[in-house]
């Protein structure tokens, strides 16, 4: 992590329409997490979810609040875009969730080549390409295992969607969105 | 042999290691903030029993270990598989270690990730159902 947005007020939106499970744009801390989960796990449309598709979903929203969590970067401008972002909807039997946190542009490559390895991939592939990174030894300085988007593909048994648009110079916000 | 005991909270499992009283048990949810420092202390026990375990005059009575999650993290999962690397070489060194790896009936991935750490560490599991809440 390299360092957390500060003394912003913690909101919570839990819409009150139909199919809206989440809709938060802040600041993530553990606390906020904590919270986002909690609200998770009660909103009627997730209470009335299978157990697989229920968990499926709450892993997949825990991955996207580490990854942004892990991940963020203080952006003092202020602007529609400059704050972490997670949302979970439904819509015609179909689950979407988006995630986005703005990022240094320095890392837009690197994060296109791994989605776009994990995007090709077959189930079979990914599955292998899951085994080898759990199965390696940590390297120096790793603040993750590496898995995230491959599991991410692997639950919702969907490619993920992503964008980059520009926010300041020399930052652009990178947004995920996983279907299932 | 000491004991470890940690406490469940809203991100982390409950951990009974326990000699004395013979229970093995990690279980809840597993996606602490720490996931490397949560994991280290519980791998820093196996070091030690291993080594007690085979000093132990009894290599044949049996240690059960029971892994009763209900989700953990792509982070956790990593350490859960270094933890059953260590019970599966404890295996191979005559060791009567039994893995018991709980799902709930309807939670069909729970049971294939056990299916295939088991697959990886090359240790047969038990697999427990039981019925969701």
């Amino acid at each position: 992590m390299k360092c957390l947005f500060s003394r912003q007020t913690i909101k919570i939106y839990h819409m009150p329409e139909s199919g809206i499970l989440l809709d938060y744009h802040g600041p993530v801390n553990l606390k906020v997490i904590e919270l986002l989960l909690k609200k998770l796990k009660s909103a009627k449309e997730f209470k009335v979810m299978s157990i697989i598709t229920g968990k499926r979903v709450y892993g997949l929203v825990v991955e996207c609040l580490e990854n942004i969590y892990k991940n963020q970067i203080i952006l003092t401008s202020t602007g529609p875009k400059m704050n972490p972002r997670i949302s979970v909807k439904t819509e015609n039997d179909k689950i979407y969730i988006v995630a986005g946190n703005p990022v240094s542009e320095s890392v837009k490559e690197s994060l296109i080549r791994r989605l776009e390895q994990i995007n090709n991939l077959d189930e079979a592939a990914l599955k292998t390409l899951y085994e080898h990174k759990i199965n390696r030894d940590s390297l120096p300085g790793e603040n993750g295992a590496g898995l995230g988007f491959i599991y991410m593909v692997l639950k919702s048994e969907n490619k993920i969607g992503y964008t980059f648009e520009p926010l300041i110079k020399g930052y652009l916000y990178f947004e995920i969105k996983i279907s299932l | 042999m000491r004991k470890l005991i940690i406490d469940k909270t809203s991100s982390s499992p409950k951990v009974i290691l326990d000699p004395e009283k013979k229970v093995y048990l990690i279980s809840g949810e597993s996606r602490p903030p720490d996931v490397r420092e949560f994991y280290d202390q519980i791998l820093s026990w196996l070091q030690e029993f291993s080594l007690y375990l085979i000093k132990s005059d009894d290599k044949k009575e049996p240690v059960e270990f029971n892994f009763d999650f209900e989700y953990f993290n792509s982070s956790s999962g990593k350490l859960i598989l270094d933890i059953c690397k260590v019970l599966a070489s404890l295996r191979l060194k005559g060791i009567n270690i039994i893995v018991k790896w709980h799902f709930e009936k309807e939670d069909g991935d729970m049971l294939e990730v056990g299916k295939e750490m088991s697959r990886i560490v090359k240790f047969p599991f038990e697999y427990i159902e039981s019925e969701s809440d």
